[in-house]
């Protein structure tokens, strides 16, 4: 989700504020706690979250893997060695195919955060409204683990 | 209307002039004794959005800039200039007030690394030979579903290896440029290394030019971001999650 925040690395002379994704994990994640006064809604934060964590171990994503691979060179038909890769390389020619795996997770985000205004999954928290705003809970981020690699295959 | 708060500053800190918090609402200070908790007012039903995720970090990186500030996590919702006085700063005051003089002169610099991930592929693929046989064996049509899906699932793992050694090697090459340092997790595609540097006001040139200089040096796949001056999230959460701070 940060994919367009990382230029090339010769702009690192100072350091940058943060960005929404940086945020995401400091501040939802860090910092001083006094749980009776964690009185905050995050349901669609965590959602967020959660979807950073889950991209890679699935068939869909496989599939993307290997047809970003296969499509590293389109004009080749056998067997393709080093000099066909520099090549590709030099003409960077690959630069949208692979974009197909990150994709998700940049909608997801997208969607968690569909604009500044009160937007319309109002109603998600609706639902929750109760249990989530008038009561002091503390909001139990997802615990962070690598993200399992499951085989579903 | 209830008080977001910011985090906890020692009572000596100048008042920010003109600094807007959530919703643009002005920040303030509530002092009690040696310390003061930077607020702005908030409705405490409001819903979170980017803004209000923004604003907070946007807040503390304004004071972290001249001040030594510790980050409340974001979501503390105190009713009244009372209550915090009352329930956060004065039974924190010895607790705080300790943990303020640790961090004082520091802040926290935040290094990531990603992996472009054409050219991490790219060198994967240069790399191993293995992978480059299960690629000419898989082709169009369903028949091949089987072979794609083998070809994947290796290409996942490999880019997984290639995550592991690199963010090794950017740790061997991040120590020694911080006083202390953090690593968090690594979340998401991509995501090699992320790394909290606690770093004296004092050392911020040599610290620039030490992430400037690695990030010359890097293989084309790896990408940083440098981020801060921040408060320091990263150290005083190791000390104090989930803990009443002066318990």
């Amino acid at each position: 989700m940060t994919e367009r925040g990382f230029a090339p690395n010769r702009y690192l002379e100072r350091p940058a504020p943060s960005s929404l994704a940086d945020v995401i994990d400091t501040i939802l994640d860090k910092g001083l706690v006094i749980d009776i006064y964690v009185r905050v809604s995050l349901v669609g934060i965590e959602l967020l979250t959660i979807d950073a964590r889950i991209v890679i171990a699935s068939i869909d994503t496989y599939l993307r893997f290997a047809e970003a691979v296969n499509r590293l060179d389109l004009t080749q038909t056998g067997a393709e060695g080093l000099p066909e890769l520099m090549e590709d390389m030099t003409r960077g020619g690959a630069k949208r195919k692979t974009e197909g795996a990150i994709e998700a997770v940049k909608e997801r985000v997208a969607d968690v955060f569909s604009g500044d205004d009160e937007d319309e999954d109002e109603d998600d928290y609706e639902d929750d409204d109760q249990s989530s705003r008038s009561s002091r809970r503390k909001p139990e981020p997802v615990k962070k683990s690598t993200p399992s690699r499951r085989r579903e295959s | 209307m209830a008080l977001h708060v910011y985090g906890v500053v020692s009572a000596a800190t100048p008042v920010p002039g003109l600094l807007r918090g959530r919703r643009e609402a002005p920040v303030r200070f509530v002092a009690h004794g040696r310390l003061a908790a930077v607020v702005s007012e908030v409705d405490a039903n409001a819903r979170i959005r980017r803004d209000d995720l923004l604003a907070h970090a946007r807040v503390l990186e304004s004071l972290i800039a001249s001040a030594t500030v510790l980050p409340m996590r974001f979501g503390m919702i105190v009713e009244t200039d009372e209550e915090v006085a009352r329930n956060i700063l004065e039974p924190g005051e010895s607790g705080l007030t300790d943990l303020l003089r640790s961090f004082d002169g520091f802040v926290q610099l935040t290094v990531k690394a990603q992996h472009d991930q054409d050219q991490a592929l790219r060198d994967l693929l240069r790399e191993r030979p293995d992978l480059r046989v299960l690629r000419d064996q898989t082709g169009k049509g369903p028949a091949f579903y089987p072979a794609q899906l083998r070809l994947g699932e290796a290409i996942a793992a490999g880019l997984e290896a290639l995550v592991s050694s690199d963010a090794a090697m950017l740790h061997d090459q991040l120590t020694g440029i911080a006083e202390r340092m953090v690593l968090g997790d690594v979340t998401g595609q991509n995501q090699v290394l992320n790394a909290a540097l606690l770093v004296e006001r004092s050392a911020r040139t040599q610290t620039d030019e030490a992430i400037a200089q690695l990030g010359r040096t890097l293989p084309d796949r790896l990408r940083l971001r440098y981020i801060g001056p921040q408060p320091p999230y990263s150290f005083v959460d190791g000390e104090l999650a989930g803990e009443r701070v002066w318990a």
